[in-house]
């Protein structure tokens, strides 16, 4: 490399102290550094980078995949597999339901979707008010399908400390509108978003605008898991 | 090796628990071995493989950076014992030392990261490159480019595709 051509200030320090700094920044960041020259290009693709924006507990994360995954799940740089697992939701085993994971590809930061049978749905099991479909378009296969209700109550809860420290994180409830769907404009919803004995809640109304079908998701207050924080929230 | 111009640091460098070292620019600089030991894993193996009685030689080094790795090394051993920003022993006197470490001008930002990673001084090398982390973070890539005067060594076809690839990360 010519002296200081794509790399400026850096000039003077190794490619691997490029790509440290690099690796202190975030994938987003990573990204933009990629355009700015080709030298920049070479060290933000590096697997050190990478390696950094994977979630340290990643190793045990992929021993609990339900599909026996291999160590890099075929991809040839730490950059391809983490945008792999952005892209890619994996199946994790747990108790008593699996679990959804995937990596955001702004942050890093680990996200998890509960399945259906995770929550704890009130009325849940009798037939009249909730039944257990099939649907090809859910993610994972069986979904409840809400038939009526007088109380809609519906409880989702992971470890705190399975989300990612020092990160703003949202929660969502992801749904289909039904055909023939009622009663949903009143009374209003509420969501409520507890962790560490901290509860925020929140006003919703799950009816959709005119003519929306597809499926929406509902958006809780965003909330904070701390560097320490170690309580379980739901 | 050891010239005569550095013998007489050299000889006084035989007071029990000090060594020598030599900035690339020919500054001599007495330090506590343990404190350096310590913190430099670069010094540490110089003083195994038998240095420790005559100056050890850090060419890249400059004296204006070499300066301030030894201060470093010094506080953190005596405050921190070397232990990371991770440990208990991490406080806040240590914190403020090396909020203000951070705080030095631009070149020697650079001259830092380049010292604390010849010296292999971890957590010098890390605080220096956070703080230029920070620099980068939420910036635009022309914004980057100026910041650190860096030119653009891409084709307009190259950066054109490059821009694709990474489109969602350029808002």
């Amino acid at each position: 490399m010519e002296e200081g051509v794509g790399v400026g200030e850096f000039s003077r320090v190794p490619e691997g102290c490029i790509a440290h700094v690099i690796s202190l920044t975030s994938p987003r960041d990573a990204c933009r550094l990629s355009v700015v020259s080709a030298a920049f290009r070479s060290a933000a693709a590096s697997d050190a980078v990478w390696q950094r924006f994977l979630p340290p507990d990643f190793p045990s994360i992929l021993s609990r995949a339900a599909a026996a995954a291999a160590v890099d799940l075929g991809c040839s740089s730490k950059k391809d597999l983490f945008f792999r697992l952005c892209h890619h939701p994996l199946l994790l085993l747990h108790a008593p339901t699996p679990i959804s994971f995937w990596l955001d590809k702004s942050s890093g930061a680990k996200c998890y979707m509960l399945l259906a049978r995770a929550l704890s749905i009130a009325w849940g099991d009798t037939p009249e008010y909730w039944a257990w479909n099939r649907i090809p378009d859910a993610r994972f296969g069986e979904v409840a399908e809400l038939l009526d209700v007088c109380w809609l109550e519906i409880v989702g809860r992971i470890g705190s400390s399975a989300l990612s420290p020092k990160t703003a994180y949202a929660a969502y409830l992801v749904f289909k509108i039904a055909d023939d769907w009622h009663g949903l404009h009143c009374p209003k919803q509420e969501t409520c978003v507890t962790l560490g004995g901290v509860e925020s809640k929140h006003t919703v109304c799950l009816q959709p605008d005119a003519g929306t079908q597809q499926i929406m998701s509902i958006h809780a207050r965003p909330f904070w898991r701390k560097r320490t924080e170690n309580a379980a929230g739901n | 090796m050891a010239t005569t111009g550095a013998s007489d640091g050299a000889s006084a460098a035989k007071k029990e628990g000090l060594v020598t070292l030599m900035s690339g620019d020919g500054e001599i600089f007495e330090v506590e071995a343990a404190a350096v030991a310590a913190l430099s894993v670069t010094i540490r193996h110089a003083i195994e493989e038998g240095f420790g009685d005559r100056p050890i030689p850090l060419p890249i080094v400059g004296a204006r950076a070499l300066a301030l790795a030894v201060e470093y090394c010094r506080k953190h051993h005596s405050l921190g014992g070397g232990a990371g920003e991770d440990s208990a022993a991490y406080d806040d006197e240590l914190r403020a030392f090396d909020h203000n470490l951070a705080k030095v001008d631009r070149d020697t930002l650079f001259d830092l990261i380049e010292a604390a990673n010849y010296l292999e001084i971890e957590g010098l090398l890390n605080l220096m490159c956070r703080t230029v982390a920070e620099m980068m973070k939420g910036k635009s890539v022309e914004e980057l480019r100026r910041t650190f005067d860096v030119s653009n060594d891409y084709t307009p076809e190259e950066e054109e595709e490059v821009r694709r690839e990474v489109s969602w990360a350029l808002d």
